[in-house]
């Protein structure tokens, strides 16, 4: 499965948890069109970290977060794991 | 997330429980005591551990630490009804028996915390306490302290934590903008309330706590009480929105202002702790900080009381107690400011450095250049340094251990707290504006002061509850900062961010300073001390001392022949708490002003006290009888050499006013 792939279902799996109505996931929709708040993404991190082995936004050198989904995925597939 | 305390969320698996069914404590004896055998730490092992990158204590990843903050504290807004004093009935029924609070003289286990602050719900009800009165909390520090505010605050009423090294017209201040209808008495403090009545507009109720007269006997009333929880209807309808606490922080300009904290805050800060130190039942935290400030009185117990866990009350921090009082109660985690690890640095090596079982220290204003040799001598294994003001709308925190960094907001909470640098101007302290007349963001490594966004919950950054004082609360904020109807809370502390996004705190802006972890307002001590006789004018300011942290107050004094250092050493004393007494004076002809008569003070502050830089006579306080005694070059080698201390009093005293 690609990182692409591992993250939306993910976010799918998180999505249904915490009762969010998660829209089609598309590279250009904005991160905060996807419904998820802080604990949301704080699981969606903590979880690819187990399933990746990285965490991208604790080792970045920049600290903005993602602004779309699509950047999002990038911050992982731009990380040796 | 369905425990009965349901503070905490057990973590499944096998990270749950101690595998040798050890309490945490031995455990990390057990392993310390593998890992430096000899009980000497090994420089490389310390530091490694109390530095580590990207990952916390016990294996636990940075995404993970911050994981179990964020889900600490996002209930609170889903059950608006639940405050502080209900997660302490919660441990109460799950767990009576096991320690809560625990001093020298008291124990108070989870069920006596509990009927404790219902007896002081049950009292403050039946006296009429509620939304809209205040009770103002007068006491050393002492596990009851805690029980007192969260009962009163459970049933809505506000509770002021007054500063109990106060006297006279600064004590009479605080009482005075609370408009309290009560106030709590130790018997110890009732000499200091003594020294601030006649500066009182009206006199509250005064309830007095251990024997004393000129009050009330609450101790009475409390045994009367009911220790069985309020019910619903008997509570009222107190809210998360609600006034707990006032917390009161020093001004820039003038006497301590009164910050309003809501339960909301109380909540937030117990579950953020918790989270990030990876709290549980099994941890006990030594607190020797002011219970009546935020850290010392809230953060620090409520991140432990949150978990199920304890906390050791210290009256006082003491350098020559700290170690012994650390192995005696088997404590896990301390909180620290800055100050008091170097005070514990700079005492001799002993055996007792590293028999603690501490895991963890957490604090602030631990600086880059004790930092590692802190870890390193004492083996903490980690560090939890973190930035925050009591009434600041955003906090910092360094959960990766990077030495000297006071923290950084991580990327998955920047949308929601906001902050920024923002260029200020030298002279003024404001914030310098370009020509569309917006504020200018520093680039990183550029030092600016520090601002947090004002918004909601869950968008565009943090609430700022502000003060009593509306005009106050005003004067922190400032708008058309990024864009024309934004709003941005004034921390007036400079900081830089550097490459990786850490902050990094440089001084306070302006006229206030930092000296024993105590923000001092120059002008209060200037106005007490310009009203000492023989004194013509006075400029007060903060100088860098050598190895101590913050700044020491020195006095500029144009005087005349009336003017007697016996009288000026004991005048501003009645009026100022010890450590805000300057520490060094020194006399001038004239002093320096703006054209708005706002002192000059650049000059003097970069002079110091340097007798070879410093024209007039220069004088030192001596803190053991308080008299101020000429710096001459040999004075000021010594201070420059070995510390303030070397020359005034010892450490110890020093520190403990």
């Amino acid at each position: 499965m690609s990182v692409r792939s591992r993250i939306f279902s993910a976010m799918r799996q998180i999505a249904e948890e915490q009762k969010i109505t998660l829209p089609p996931l598309q590279d250009d929709l904005p991160l905060p069109d996807t419904g998820f708040d802080s604990l949301a993404f704080a699981i969606l991190v903590a979880r690819l970290e187990d399933d990746l082995g990285i965490d991208p936004f604790t080792i970045a050198e920049e600290v903005t977060f993602p602004s779309t989904v699509g950047e999002f995925v990038r911050a992982y597939e731009n990380v040796p794991a | 997330m369905s425990s009965a305390a349901g503070c905490v969320v057990p973590t499944p698996g096998p990270a749950m429980g101690p595998p040798s069914g050890l309490p945490r404590w031995e455990q990390g004896r057990a392993a310390r005591e593998r890992t430096y055998p000899q009980g000497q730490a090994t420089k490389a092992d310390a530091t490694q551990e109390a530095t580590g990158r990207g990952s916390t204590q016990r294996g636990r990843s940075t995404a993970k630490t911050w994981l179990k903050a964020i889900e600490l504290t996002s209930r609170i807004e889903a059950e608006p009804h639940r405050l502080f004093a209900d997660i302490v009935e919660e441990w109460a029924q799950r767990q009576p028996g096991r320690p809560a609070l625990r001093s020298d003289a008291q124990f108070l286990s989870y069920g006596q915390l509990a009927a404790r602050i219902n007896r002081y719900a049950h009292w403050a009800r039946d006296l009429g306490i509620g939304p809209a009165r205040t009770v103002c909390l007068l006491m050393p520090n002492r596990p009851d302290y805690l029980a007192c505010w969260l009962g009163i605050s459970s049933i809505g009423g506000t509770v002021a934590l007054i500063n109990t090294r106060l006297v006279g017209q600064s004590l009479a201040h605080c009482i005075g903008v609370a408009r309290a209808d009560h106030v709590i008495l130790a018997a110890d403090c009732l000499a200091a309330f003594e020294t601030a009545r006649p500066h009182l507009d009206y006199v509250p109720q005064i309830w007095i706590l251990g024997a004393g007269r000129g009050g009330a006997d609450l101790d009475a009333a409390l045994d009367a009480a009911d220790t069985r929880p309020l019910s619903s209807p008997e509570r009222g309808d107190v809210t998360i929105d609600g006034r707990a606490l006032l917390i009161y922080t020093s001004g820039t300009t003038g006497l301590p202002k009164a910050a309003n904290v809501s339960h909301r805050r109380v909540l937030r800060w117990g579950g953020w702790f918790a989270g990030l130190m990876d709290a549980t039942v099994d941890d006990c935290l030594y607190d020797c900080l002011p219970l009546h400030h935020s850290v010392g009185g809230v953060v620090a117990p409520c991140s432990m009381l949150c978990a199920g866990g304890s906390v050791v009350i210290a009256e006082k921090f003491s350098a020559g107690k700290f170690w012994d009082d650390i192995v005696r109660f088997e404590c896990t985690v301390f909180q620290y400011i800055g100050e008091l690890c170097r005070y514990l640095l700079k005492a001799p090596p002993s055996d007792m450095d590293v028999r603690h079982g501490l895991r963890l220290a957490v604090g602030n204003g631990l600086r880059g250049d004790i930092w590692e040799a802190f870890a390193r001598r004492f083996a903490i294994p980690q560090i939890l340094e973190f930035y925050a003001a009591t009434e600041g709308n955003f906090s910092l925190f360094n959960v990766e251990g990077k030495p000297g960094a006071i923290g950084r907001i991580p990327p998955l909470l920047a949308h929601r707290f906001p902050v920024g640098i923002v260029k200020v101007d030298a002279d003024s302290g404001s914030p310098v504006r370009n020509e569309d007349g917006l504020c200018i963001a520093c680039a990183p490594g550029e030092v600016g002061e520090a601002v947090g966004r004002i918004g909601g919950a869950e968008r565009g950054g943090g609430a700022f509850e502000g003060y009593t004082d509306s005009a106050e609360t005003e004067k922190k904020i400032v708008r058309g900062v990024f864009a024309e109807d934004d709003a941005w809370f004034r921390t007036g502390d400079l900081m830089l961010r550097d490459e990786q996004g850490y902050f990094h705190f440089i001084d306070r802006i302006g006229d206030s300073f930092r000296w024993k972890g105590e923000n001092i307002s120059s002008s209060e001590v200037n106005d007490a001390i310009r009203d000492c006789p023989g004194v013509l004018d006075a400029s007060t300011y903060g100088v860098i001392v050598p190895g101590a942290d913050g700044r020491a107050g020195m006095a500029a004094l144009v005087v005349d022949r009336a003017f007697d250092f016996a009288v000026f050493a004991k005048h501003p004393s009645d009026r100022l708490p010890v450590y805000a007494l300057p520490v060094f004076v020194r006399i001038c002809r004239t002093l320096a002003a703006t054209e708005t008569f706002k002192q000059k003070k650049q000059q003097l502050i970069s002079e110091g006290f340097d007798p070879s830089v410093v024209r007039g006579p220069l004088f030192l306080r001596d803190a053991a009888t308080g008299s101020y005694r000429p710096i001459d070059r040999a004075t000021y080698a010594s201070i420059v050499e070995s510390g303030i201390h070397s020359s005034v009093g010892s450490k110890s005293r020093c520190f403990e006013r």
